[in-house]
Parts: C-alpha cells; structure tokens; sequence
C-alpha cells in the first residue's frame, strides 16, 4: 500500500501533496483546542503506535503470516484526527528514515491511508456501532466492517492514481513514463487483493484487539467515542 | 514449529528494523563530503534532486543520476556494496516484477519487438483482449526499463540522505525550513519513542517464545498478539501521560526552542549551487538531445 517514489508523476504527486495540507491544517487547529500542550507527547506516542502496529505478524491459514495497517483500529482507539496526524507522522518517518514509501509519494501516501483510511474507517464504525453498548457483538462487527472498507477503499484510491499515470504522463510515441497500468488493470487489481486477502486480514486483527478492549479495558474505547462521552456526563 | 511461526517473524522484522537504524546512523558519524553540509541546505537540496529525478524521462538522464549517487556515496565514505544493497533490495526487483505484464502488447500496445504467440483470432473479455498476435511491445518494454531506472534512481537519492544523516539532524532540518513546529517535535518524539515500543514488542515476543514448549493453535495465536497490540496502545497512553508530565516538571510551558545553531559555510553554498546546477541541467539535456 505504501507508494514508493517513482510510480507516480508530478501530475499526480504534486496535487495529492497540496490536497493533504488542508486536512493536516484542520486536525492541527482541532487538536490544539482539545489537547492544548499534551498533543505532542500524545500525537508522538499514537505515531509510534501506527508504526510499530505492522510489526505485529498475526497466524493466517497454513502457516502463513499477515499484519495490519491499522488505520481504522488507531481512530476507534484515539479519535480520527488524532489518527490522521498520527498515521501522517508514522508515514512520513517511514519515508524519511525508513525508504517505506516514496518521499514524491508522501502526499498520496497520506492522502490513502491518513485521510481516506482514517475517516472511511471511523465514519463506517461510527454508523454501524451507534449509541451500542461497548461491549456488544454490534461493536465488534462494526469494528471489523470498518476497517475492511478503510482499507479497500484506500486500495481503490491508490489503484486509480496508478490507473490514471498511463493517461497523464506518457512520452509522445505512447510509452507509459509512471506506473505503466491502465485503470482497467490496476484499479481490479489493487481492489482485488486487497477485498480477497489483505483487507479480511485488517478486519480480523482489528476485531480481535476492540475484542481484548471490550474484555479488558472498555473505558477506552469510550474515551473518543460522542455516545462514551454523554454517557459519562450522565454518570456523573 | 509452523504455527509459532509468527513468533519468529515478528523477531526478525524488529530486529531487521533496529539494524536498519544502527547502520544507518554508523555512516551518518563518519567524516564525508555530505556529513558535513549544513542539514538545511542539505534537506533541500536532496528534496529538489528527488523531484528533478521524477521529471526526467530517458534511459540515459536516469541513470546518470544513479550514477552521480554513487560517487557522491564513495565521497561520503559509504561503501558502495553495502549502499546498493540497500538501493537494490528490495524496491527496485520488487517494481521490476511488478511491471513486467506491462511489457506485452496486452498492456501496452505499441510496435511489435519479439511475437512470442498467434491465435486464430483476437479473444475479448469485457475492456480486456488479447490480440491476435502476444508480442513484446517497445513501447512496452522501453516504459518498463524507464520505470526500474527511476524507481533505482530516486530511491539511491533516498537512500543517500537517509544514511549521510543523523535522524535527529533531518528533524532539525524540517524545522529550519519552517514545517510546523509541532509536526517536527512529534516527529523526533516518535523516532525515540519507536525504539521504546519495538523493544518492548522484542521483549514480550522472546518472552513468549521461550515459555512456548507446544505449536500454538492458530486462534490462540490470534488472541495472544491481539492482547499484546492492546497491551502495547495502553502502555503507550500511559508513557505519553508520564513523558508530558516528565516535561512540565522541567519547565515545559506550551513551546519547544531548538537548540540547534546554523551557519552555511562556503562549501554549503557551493554544493547547494552544484547539486541545483547539476539537476537542471541533466533535465535540460535530456529535453535537448534524449528525448
């Protein structure tokens, strides 16, 4: 999922590079009201998070190994534009630091799986889960529906960038100059593997940790939630 | 033990990562020509040269720059095997693979170079066909090598930063180009805290196996990495509540100064002028004579 450099031209990097500024600009001016002097500390530590959440191999079928990207698992857990900056800050370290990804691609990058990830995933869980107990099988479903869509639809964002690369950016006698697939492959392709295998993996790893939450430590999982936050209002 | 095997794989993804970074930062130490430019001008001046390699569009220009990234490499004392083992491994083959349908008339219809089959008529699927004659296409097979060249290209220009520069010095040097304070701190805050999290992940994952005497069921796999995602996010709350209150007692009011002083010496300026003059001129070439 994560672009690298080359497989997208100017034409497309440079506007997705522009697109994202606004979103990170919004979840600056968001966090700054509600966590004033903490969101650095915070906003690190759920980055640390987004990134080290890969690292997490999980048994699959005969053997094999999958892990998640866990974009919609990090908004449930800390809201979707706390995730957003986080997931943009894991993704730009892994650019920078890391050559996970490509630095032209850092726009797109973010674009897919901070901005569509994180709100695909938090909007969907949100609809599905409503004002249901924490511990119920609606959340844990809903949890799971969300982020099988996050991902799939970050996987349909980047296979049209690639699709539309031919169309774009080619040389005069026709020879692709980007990613040379036309979006009748890459965007079946892209979707594809991921509906198939990558995204049913996202929505189990994720189900099995809001699970762990709700037996656990279901106060968290209120902490950004609207109907946690009238609840406790209501307690107290 | 195959269904313990994730316990061993994610062993070697932490470790691979840590060794990453221990290499890294080992030739970020030494004395070369690219340790010791000024990290502002050096951060811009490898951002520029990255865009410039995504603009140019021959063989030629491509691996030129590829080129010019070695000897700059060799002048930055990191050896040359060791830099295009890590240029090379993993995303340029991967990419080569990737895009080697994209050789055929299938995908890229063009002039025909080798005809490797021919059916009795072309076969249509929906937006898909197959001609009637496979070939190998040049425009096919010229957008391919395009493809690997700049994907080499600008990951050896990537490549070259990354192991010329200290980590904390690329924070640095985001901040001195005025990226938002705030991104630039908790940058550098998840850079230290990454290693935190990754030996707490090798800790509980050694641990694990070491008390692992019988293949675990693939479910109860499952559970157990899920309890330690959920047991890593908690510890992680915990530590950002400890690290902010850690930095009110010293003082922390809301701002974060930067110690960091810059002053660009000759040579700075020198290279900056070089590296722009070199990058223009490479694509003003390659508009001129290779396209």
């Amino acid at each position: 999922m994560h672009i690298p450099d080359g497989y997208l031209g100017p034409m497309t990097y440079g506007p997705l590079g522009a697109a994202v500024i606004p979103f990170w600009a919004a979840a600056a001016r968001k966090l700054n009201k509600t966590l004033k002097a903490k969101q650095a500390p915070y906003l690190a530590l759920g980055a640390a998070f987004s990134f080290v959440i890969m690292m997490f191999n999980v048994p699959i079928i005969g053997g094999t190994t999958g892990h998640a990207t866990g974009a919609t698992l990090v908004a449930i857990l800390i809201g979707p534009w706390a995730a957003l900056i986080s997931v943009s800050v894991a993704l730009i370290i892994q650019a920078l630091l890391f050559g996970d990804g490509g630095i032209t691609a850092i726009g797109a990058n973010c674009i897919n799986m901070g901005v569509i990830g994180v709100f695909v995933g938090y909007g969907v869980y949100r609809l599905l889960a409503g004002s249901s107990p924490v511990t119920s099988l609606r959340r844990l479903i809903a949890s799971a529906v969300a982020a099988y869509l996050s991902l799939s639809v970050s996987a349909l964002a980047a296979g049209i960038e690639f699709g539309i690369q031919p169309l774009l950016e080619h040389s005069a006698s026709g020879q692709p100059l980007y990613s040379p697939f036309p979006l009748s492959i890459a965007v079946p392709a892209m979707l594809g593997e991921h509906m198939l295998v990558f995204s049913l993996v996202e929505a189990l790893i994720t189900a099995l940790v809001i699970r762990y939450f709700q037996k656990n430590n279901p106060e968290l999982l209120l902490a950004t939630d609207p109907a946690g936050t009238r609840l406790r209002a209501k307690e107290a | 033990m195959a269904q313990s095997r994730f316990l061993d794989q994610t062993l070697l993804t932490v470790a691979k990562l840590a060794e990453h970074a221990l290499f890294s930062e080992f030739y970020a130490r030494k004395k070369g020509l690219l340790q010791s430019l000024d990290l502002r001008v050096k951060l811009a001046s490898f951002l520029a040269l990255i865009v410039l390699v995504s603009l140019l569009h021959s063989l030629a220009a491509l691996w030129l720059a590829y080129g010019a990234a070695l000897v700059l490499a060799r002048l930055s004392r990191v050896p040359l095997g060791f830099f295009q083992k890590r240029i090379w491994l993993f995303m340029p083959l991967f990419s080569a693979a990737v895009v080697l349908p994209a050789i055929f008339n299938v995908v890229t219809p063009g002039q025909p170079l080798v005809v490797l089959a021919r059916f009795a008529h072309p076969h249509a699927w929906g937006p898909y066909t197959i001609p009637a004659e496979l070939t190998i296409t040049r425009q096919g097979l010229g957008g391919a090598a395009v493809f690997v060249s700049r994907v080499a290209a600008s990951v050896a220009w990537a490549v070259l930063l990354t192991v010329t520069s200290r980590w904390s010095d690329i924070f640095s040097g985001l901040r001195a180009l005025r990226v938002p304070r705030i991104f630039v701190v908790t940058m550098s805050m998840t850079e230290r805290y990454l290693f935190v999290f990754l030996r707490l992940i090798q800790d509980m994952y050694r641990a694990r196996k070491s008390r692992t005497i019988m293949p675990l069921s693939a479910a109860a796999g499952r559970s157990w990495v899920a309890s330690r995602v959920g047991v890593t996010f908690t510890k992680s709350m915990e530590m950002s509540e400890d690290i902010y209150q850690a930095m009110l007692s010293r003082g922390f009011h809301g701002d974060f100064p930067t110690v960091n002083r810059y002053r660009c010496t000759r040579n700075d300026y020198l290279w900056l002028a070089l590296s722009l003059t070199g990058g223009i001129g490479l694509i003003l070439l390659e508009r001129r004579f290779w396209s």
